[in-house]
């Protein structure tokens, strides 16, 4: 469905990612994992247009999107959706302006059937609160769950993750964790989590892809990790037994 | 990022704003939410910094005038000076660091905390949702209270008269018809539209491509205030070495 | 006593406060002088038709007035603001709360060291402020009106005395006080995330420059009796 050939970005005089080559199947749940600043994030926001790459395509059913201009990414927006590392929710809206917010804009459907929407997704994310409440009072874990619905609300075929478990309490990520197997289990929604969260990988990872210094290190089945042959792989094997 | 790089992608943020503007797409009651917001922040700060403007001016006015009999010319002379120079440059300083710094601020942290980046994947376009209402609100706003920031200047003018030099108002009023003409206001006007352009692409400009984290939001409104001054300062005496020349031109004609 | 006034954190405190903004205040400066010229010439020449008084008039204004006020306000946009972020990120990052911890004052730590880099950073800035002003203001005079060197200092003499230069002096330390212990102020009471940081460092920005302008006012009346 997403097929990634040889993508490359640099900033400046640094190049950020390299040669970077990998497919993903509907209904697969892909972990791209390594250490801190080695372009993970910068790879998702290539895939979804935020930033463009210097060398490399980019294949969505058929579709070349890198040479894409704005507006053509909009209606692909709806396809493949992001959900950011911060909770980003808008702090002007309320919870649900925050999450109307992507279908006023992408979607046809009228007032009605977006309340049903919002109503069903908050039921996803187990969530129960004052739907006029505004971001800024509610907890770090309610505000990522709540950004998590505001993307999940578009029913997007692909979704990426940046960091979506990392500063929370362990009951918020084990919900996160579920959420994002379920979407791919029932909904038959692709995800791409980037992590350095090795545990979670172990948990609910479908495949695995390791990057060291903007390159793909390894990538296979999760249960084909042990046998990598690579240092830097076994590390972080060896971290999650301790 | 060098110094023309940077003004080079200034200039080109405006036109892309402008643009829009042009094309009408922006929402009208976006821009009126925003100017609401904008006049509420500063309009006690900008009547406060006029009026005590007008003030300081009137002293240093009188003490001169004192020394040469010509107290009568106190009215005319300080309200000219202030309305042409002195008001204009000192309170676009003022809002240049109330709505500078606030926009700035504002647009700084949507974009550090990935707000921006969220509306272009909801389906929004952040110049046109963010910038665009933010940027003509600014310039009215900042027309209207850079106007307002005047008239609290000649109160104060006013006062400080009455108190220092013992002057009325009536005295005060006397000659400001001599001294202040058409021209003059024009000129303030000029000034105060240009200050208001310059204000407002400074703050969106750096607001809203802030990064790193909270201190750069910080860093972005250090260069929001102080590159709008140095701005101000530039078209001020741009506008009135034009001026000058435009008049020396009429009156040996 | 160097241990109590932390001199060479003052020392890199003036170097933040006035040397960085050396470049930005002379460059505004010497702007505002030109356009003070202008504009008194202007005014001279409707009131009395004659532009001889124009130099001292303008060199009046600038020391008294303009010189201080201008730098003061872009010293408070720059290191001010500047000063705030640097507070406000101690703040939230908990630095401060290490400080008590070593039972260390953070007042003493925090504030003094810029408490008296501002103060003679702004006396330094605005001496120097003030005679690049009156140097561009001679300059402008002598290209555009045609002063030569003997009337402008004439001019001047009518004026402006040395107290002047020494009482806009003493503004500016009042000043540098004032940017000081506000940034240190709205620095740590900052609130926290990026939000907080924004907040304070343009609340500093606004009270500050608030405040100088009515500080002005009020040392400019007092100081006229002594006249």
């Amino acid at each position: 469905m997403l097929r990634v050939s040889h993508l490359g970005k640099s900033f400046a005089d640094q190049t950020i990612l390299k040669n970077v080559s990998f497919e993903l199947d509907a209904g697969e749940i892909v972990f791209v994992l390594g250490t801190s600043g080695t372009g993970k994030s910068v790879l998702l926001k290539l895939l979804v247009g935020l930033l463009k790459p210097d060398a490399g395509e980019v294949y969505f059913k058929g579709q070349e999107l890198t040479q894409k201009t704005e507006a053509e990414w909009n209606l692909i927006r709806q396809k493949i959706g992001m959900v950011f590392q911060q909770p980003a929710l808008f702090d002007s809206l309320n919870v649900f302006e925050n999450l109307a917010f992507g279908l006023r804009r992408l979607t046809q459907l009228d007032e009605y059937q977006i309340q049903k929407k919002v109503a069903a997704f908050l039921e996803l994310v187990q969530i129960r609160c004052d739907l006029q409440s505004f971001p800024s009072q509610l907890s770090y874990g309610t505000q990522k769950r709540l950004s998590f619905a505001r993307t999940a609300i578009l029913e997007p075929e692909i979704l990426l993750f940046d960091e979506p478990t990392t500063g929370l309490d362990p009951q918020s990520t084990y919900a996160i964790n579920t959420l994002i197997q379920k979407m791919s289990k029932e909904l038959r929604v692709s995800s791409i989590v980037v992590s350095h969260d090795m545990e979670c990988a172990m948990a609910i990872a479908d495949r695995i892809i390791f990057l060291d210094k903007g390159e793909v290190l390894w990538q296979g089945a999760k249960d084909q990790i042990r046998h990598s042959g690579k240092d830097l792989v076994n590390q972080f094997l060896m971290d999650l037994t301790l | 990022m060098s110094f023309l790089t940077s003004l080079g992608q200034g200039v080109i943020f405006l036109t892309t704003i402008l643009g829009y503007f042009k094309r009408l797409d922006f929402s009208v009651n976006e821009v009126f939410e925003q100017i609401w917001k904008v006049t509420k922040e500063s309009a006690l700060m900008t009547s406060t910094a006029g009026f005590f403007v007008g003030a300081i001016m009137t002293i240093q006015f009188t003490l001169q005038l004192n020394e040469f009999g010509a107290l009568g010319y106190l009215g005319g002379l300080a309200t000219s000076g202030t309305v042409r120079e002195i008001g204009p440059l000192l309170i676009a300083f003022m809002l240049s660091g109330k709505i500078g710094a606030y926009t700035s601020a504002e647009l700084g942290t949507m974009r550090v905390t990935e707000q921006i980046d969220a509306l272009k994947c909801l389906g929004a376009d952040p110049i046109r949702e963010l910038v665009v209402p933010r940027f003509l609100a600014i310039i009215l706003s900042s027309f209207f209270l850079l106007g307002f920031g005047l008239v609290m200047s000649i109160l104060g003018g006013v006062f400080m008269a009455r108190i220092f030099g013992g002057i009325s108002p009536e005295e005060y009023f006397r000659y400001v018809p001599q001294f202040v003409h058409l021209g003059s206001i024009v000129l303030s006007f000029l000034k105060c539209l240009l200050f208001a352009i310059i204000l407002a692409t400074n703050c969106s400009f750096f607001g809203f491509y802030a990064s790193g984290g909270a201190l750069g939001v910080g860093r972005a409104v250090v260069k929001t205030a102080v590159i709008t001054m140095v701005g101000i300062v530039i078209a001020d005496w741009i506008t009135s070495q034009i001026a000058d020349v435009i008049l020396r031109t009429v009156v040996q004609s | 006593m160097m241990k109590k006034f932390r001199i060479p954190e003052s020392m890199k405190q003036i170097e933040f406060i006035a040397w960085q903004s050396l470049p930005v205040v002379l460059f505004c400066v010497a702007f505002a002088a030109v356009v003070t010229i202008l504009e008194s010439s202007f005014h001279m020449r409707m009131a009395i038709q004659n532009d001889s008084m124009v130099p001292g008039f303008a060199a009046m204004l600038i020391l008294r007035e303009l010189a201080v006020v201008v730098t003061a306000l872009l010293v408070t946009s720059r290191a001010g603001a500047g000063m705030a972020a640097e507070i406000s990120s101690m703040k939230i990052t908990e630095q401060v709360e290490a400080l008590k911890m070593l039972g260390i004052q953070p007042w003493s730590y925090i504030w003094l060291p810029r408490f008296i880099a501002s103060v003679v950073s702004l006396v330094i800035l605005t001496a120097l402020a003030n005679s690049f002003c009156l140097f561009s203001a001679f300059w402008v005079s002598n290209i555009y009106l045609g002063f030569s060197q003997g009337m402008f200092i004439g001019s001047l003499q009518r004026f402006i005395q040395f107290q002047d230069f020494l009482l806009s002096l003493a503004k500016g330390a009042v000043f540098g006080a004032i940017i000081s212990t506000v940034s240190y102020y709205f620095g740590m009471n900052c609130k926290d995330g990026a939000d907080g940081v924004g907040n304070s460092t343009t609340n500093s920005v606004v009270c500050s420059s608030l405040l100088i302008i009515i500080v002005d006012f009020a040392l400019g009346y007092m100081f006229s009796f002594l006249y």
